[in-house]
């Protein structure tokens, strides 16, 4: 007895401050000497963990995909099921929708978590959530997660953007208030490749020096008088252009270079080649591709609507997987499918699901993951979370500890307000290798 | 002003008692002004010169505003009451000493009469012509006949440290070879390193090493300068002139007897006496010296340096029973009875602990018998006195696996890896980037690292590897995908004993390269797509249990010979179709 009170009376500075951020901040949920025994928080620490996944694939199902007809099946519920029968899957014990039955074979390398929840139900402040785990607001820009990632990690290939986004998505998603940069490299059509990275026709070498010479010149003098972060990182971007312009990392872009039968076992969709495209970047060090594919608000005839899209999705996530996996690339790959939000589990008079985030569901598969885990359910309707609620924060802090980031590291927007790569969420580490 | 009149006042007081018969005072702790303190007992005065005895008889002089106030209180008590009279009583004569010198609490013969000890503790020397800089000489002997230092030893007597040796250190040595004392705002640091001040100082040496090798005068620095001819450059002392014969001698006996401690009857001199084998380990005679001789220098009470604050590292003071239990910030260091978690024996113990993290960091490390007693402690619990029943150390065994449980670190097999590695520096690695290679470590201060190639991948040839041979040791993860390295080039990785990860990917090698890997002993992941390798080259593979991973799509392997592969190495992951 003794000995304990000298424990507490012997707690220092520093464990004070780490018991006070994890009962004010929400950073840990364990009572005082928690750290006896493994709390997350020692996670948190930067530099302690070396990382488990160094490239993201974020498969980012816009429009909000059906959760009930993808990942969280109620087949003993056909009230709220609908017409989708479940398959079992590679993994004990885990079923999915049949609409997924070539990813069901993968589901031993993959884990699911059936019980995000948000309360934003809006398509444009719901995708804002799940990637810049922040709740919108006026007064700031937050960057998506990709940023992030490309901000704290560090830049392997030296002239490809570290953060790429393939097939859309809003403009609005950027680098926030961090370093242009960082932000992602967007691209409209895998097929298309990198857009106006050619040098044009009616130029040559020497002409071209010379009015970049030229540019330079009349810069100098601006960025000398306001030697400021994103007046440099403005010139930064011109001179990483070049570089690109006239790397051979472009041919990364190009998944004309992929053999015919690869392209057709991904799929003909622009998903799927978006998806053929990020193996390719990530081949070449890019940290993050986000690939998105629309279609998923699908109000009037869910079932026929949401079907269409999975074949497509289905063939190109099970490719890609299979792809990364002979590889060898899938031990440090960690590839992500999720949506804004999930769908209503009553079918409305239109035979549709309207918006629903009160419980959805994600996918992460890869070499960080403890393949064949389902983490969180729903109630039997699929409408609330009946076991360990996961927001998205959590989601995002889950992938930036599998890439060995640091969780509590804080960066200050130029407002000097501090922000983390993930808003304080709690990585998942039950389904973390 | 107020001192001065405070002086006058006590000296009034001191002069107008009368003598009487008394009693022999007890003993206390006398702390002074400048934070030194001894257990020693109040014998007389002289004016405002105060006399006491230590335990050992030896007998001081210290001015009496040196003491703190409360020790000024209780002499002043002692005289008015007249406990004490004026001069020393006749005992017997102590030893000469050659300054007014308040004994350094961190010497050696009064371990006992020190329970604080500053570990920058400096004699206070009085300015010569000082009002309160007489020499002390005892009663009846001329202070003015005192020329030789020190008592010299009769032909045959056993040399003691305290009363023969540290005079002749304190009268031509310490002056540069002290403890570091603030002159002008600006510490001066000991000459060479090397402090003579005290018994430890002494055998620590130099920071290249000792001075004083026990028994063996040849191999002892300190014996063999004070020996050289007066003209020659190295001689010690560099000035005044070379030591007389007589105390050289000391030297050389003192050295060839061992260069013992001054014996205090009491067991615990010098780096703390070790405890017999089933005797209990007791903290203050074992333990303790042990702390005191290789800790407090960085693990001790706070002081100032320059102006600054210097705290003890990680927070960590060793200096008392109750500041060693209560550990560091993080945590406490000693689980009574708990070796294997027992932070501070983990870090001593050079079977648990690896280079960089050893302690004490340097010098050598603990004696095997003192980490015997530190274990035997904390086996016994961790008491601030010795335990009822001695433990035998053997009878419970320290784990040998990763017992480094630093709560902030959840370790895997990298990171055990990773400890045995030495870490490279800044050049190695930028040396090795030369090759257009980007090397990254796993985690921040981990001592592996990561070799890949991006864009230039296509341009990279077996020159690349050869350049890595600084850093083979620390490398983990090797991704040569898509370089043009060949079977010949691979034989350096015989040499890459951490890597644990290699990748080949889309490059020409075959069956050749892979005989370098078969004494790799942690390679658990190899990627062969794409590469020339055939059934006979993974053969080699199967000979390496370690690999848990194999990837072997697109290669020229055989369904055949993946299945044979798989026979051989039952649970790794085997890729092939």
């Amino acid at each position: 007895m003794k000995q304990l009170i000298r424990n507490f009376d012997d707690l220092g500075r520093r464990q004070f401050i780490a018991h006070a951020a994890k009962a004010c901040l929400g950073v840990g949920l364990l009572p005082m000497l928690g750290d006896k025994v493994s709390s997350p928080l020692n996670a948190l620490t930067p530099g302690v963990r070396h990382a488990t996944a160094r490239y993201v694939i974020y498969l980012n199902m816009a429009g909000g995909m059906t959760h009930l007809d993808t990942l969280d099946p109620k087949p003993n519920n056909p009230k709220v099921q609908g017409p989708t029968k479940a398959v079992q899957t590679s993994a004990d014990g885990i079923i999915l929708a049949e609409n997924f039955s070539k990813t069901a074979a993968h589901m031993h390398n993959a884990a699911v978590i059936r019980s995000i929840s948000t309360n934003q139900g809006a398509h444009e402040q719901a995708g804002y959530l799940m990637h810049t785990s922040y709740v919108k607001r006026g007064t700031i820009v937050h960057p998506t997660f990709g940023s992030w990632v490309a901000k704290m990690s560090g830049q392997i290939n030296r002239t490809i953007p570290m953060n790429v986004r393939i097939g859309g998505g809003s403009n609005e998603l950027g680098a926030g208030f961090l370093e242009s940069q960082f932000g992602p490299l967007p691209i409209g059509n895998p097929k298309a490749g990198l857009a106006n990275s050619k040098m044009a026709d009616y130029l040559n070498e020497d002409r071209f020096g010379r009015r970049l010479a030229m540019a330079d010149k009349m810069n100098t003098k601006f960025v000398g008088r306001f030697p400021q972060k994103k007046v440099r990182a403005y010139t930064d971007l011109y001179k990483d252009a070049v570089k690109l312009m006239r790397s051979e990392d472009l041919k990364a872009f190009d998944i004309a270079q992929e053999p015919k039968n690869i392209q057709e076992f991904y799929g003909e969709s622009n998903f799927a080649q978006g998806c053929l495209l990020a193996r390719r970047l990530i081949e070449n060090q890019v940290r993050y591709v986000e690939v998105t594919r629309g279609g998923w608000d699908t109000h009037d005839e869910n079932f026929d609507r949401a079907g269409e899209n999975c074949m497509d999705v289905d063939q190109a996530l099970s490719a890609l997987l299979y792809d990364l996996e002979h590889r060898g690339l899938l031990k440090e790959t960690l590839v992500v499918l999720t949506s804004e939000f999930g769908r209503t589990p009553d079918i409305n008079p239109r035979n549709g699901r309207d918006h629903w985030p009160k419980a959805f569901s994600a996918f992460m598969a890869g070499g960080a993951i403890k393949g064949g885990t389902a983490y969180g359910k729903s109630d039997e309707n699929g409408k609330e979370v009946a076991e360990n609620p996961v927001k998205p924060p959590d989601l995002n802090a889950t992938i930036a500890y599998a890439l060995g980031l640091p969780l509590n590291e804080i960066q200050y927007s130029p407002s000097g307000r501090p922000f983390t790569v993930a808003h304080k969420g709690e990585p998942i580490l039950d389904i973390l290798a | 002003m107020a001192k001065i009149v405070a002086t006058i006042f006590i000296a009034v007081i001191l002069l107008s008692a009368q003598r009487t018969v008394l009693a022999v005072e007890p003993f206390r702790t006398f702390n002074t002004v400048q934070g030194h303190s001894m257990t020693a007992r109040f014998i007389g005065y002289q004016g405002n010169q105060i006399y006491i005895e230590g335990q050992n008889g030896q007998r001081f002089a210290l001015p009496y505003e040196s003491l703190q106030p409360d020790d000024q209180r209780y002499c002043s008590d002692a005289v008015s009451k007249k406990r004490v009279q004026q001069g020393t009583p006749p005992a017997a004569p102590t030893s000469p000493q050659p300054e007014v010198t308040v004994p350094s609490t961190s010497s050696n013969s009064e371990p006992k009469s020190a329970p604080h000890p500053s570990p920058e503790s400096q004699p206070t020397r009085l300015r010569s012509g000082s009002f309160f800089s007489h020499k002390i000489a005892p009663l009846g002997v001329d202070p003015e006949s005192m020329t030789s230092v020190g008592e010299m030893p009769a032909p045959g007597e056993p040399i003691d440290f305290q009363s023969h040796v540290l005079p002749l250190l304190q009268e031509r040595c310490t002056d540069c070879h002290g403890a570091p004392f603030e002159k002008n705002g600006r510490t001066i640091t000991p000459k060479a390193g090397l402090r003579l001040d005290t018994f430890e100082m002494v055998l620590k040496g130099t920071l290249d090493g000792p001075v004083v090798t026990p028994g063996n005068i040849v191999e002892s620095v300190l014996f063999e300068l004070m020996t050289l001819d007066e003209d020659d450059s190295d001689i010690m002392p560099p000035k005044g002139g070379k030591l007389a014969p007589e105390q050289i001698d000391v030297f050389k006996r003192w050295i060839e007897e061992g260069s013992k401690p001054t014996s205090t009857g009491n067991d615990s001199a010098g780096g703390g006496s070790l405890p017999a084998v089933g005797q209990p380990v007791d903290y203050e005679s074992h333990i303790k010296p042990i702390f005191a001789q290789r800790c407090l220098e960085c693990h001790g009470e706070p002081y100032v340096k320059n102006g600054r604050t210097i705290n003890p590292k990680a927070g960590l003071r060793l200096d008392s029973y109750e500041l060693i239990m209560k550990g560091t910030l993080d945590g406490p260091v000693v689980l009574p009875k708990n070796i294997a978690e027992s932070t501070l024996y983990i870090l001593v113990n050079p079977e648990e602990a690896d280079d960089t993290e050893i302690m004490p960091p340097k010098g050598d490390t603990l004696a095997a018998e003192q980490i015997d007693a530190i274990k035997r402690w904390i086996l016994e619990g961790a008491l601030d006195k010795a335990a009822a029943t001695a433990v035998d150390p053997n009878a419970v065994q320290a784990p040998s696996a990763p017992a480094f449980t630093n709560s902030f670190q959840k370790s895997t097999p990298l990171d055990e890896l990773g400890k045995r590695a030495r870490p490279v520096g800044k050049p190695q690695i930028a040396a090795a980037e030369k090759t257009g290679a980007f090397i990254t470590p796993l985690a921040k201060k981990h001592s592996l690292l990561r070799v890949e190639f991006s864009s230039n991948a296509p341009s990279i040839d077996d020159s690349a590897l050869q350049r890595f041979s600084n850093i083979r040791n620390n490398i983990s993860h090797l991704d040569l995908s898509r370089t043009k390295v060949t079977d010949r080039g691979m034989g350096v990785l015989r040499s890459f004993y951490n890597l644990t990860w290699l990748s080949l990917r889309m490059t020409s090698v075959g069956d050749d390269a892979l005989t370098a890997l078969n004494k790799l002993p942690s390679l658990w992941y190899i990627n062969l797509v794409g590469t020339e390798v055939t059934d006979k080259g993974i053969q080699t593979l199967a000979a390496i249990p370690s690999l848990k991973e194999i990837y072997l799509w697109n290669s020229k392997v055989s369904d055949d010979g993946a299945a044979k592969l798989q026979e051989a190495l039952p649970n790794a992951k085997i890729i092939h179709r």
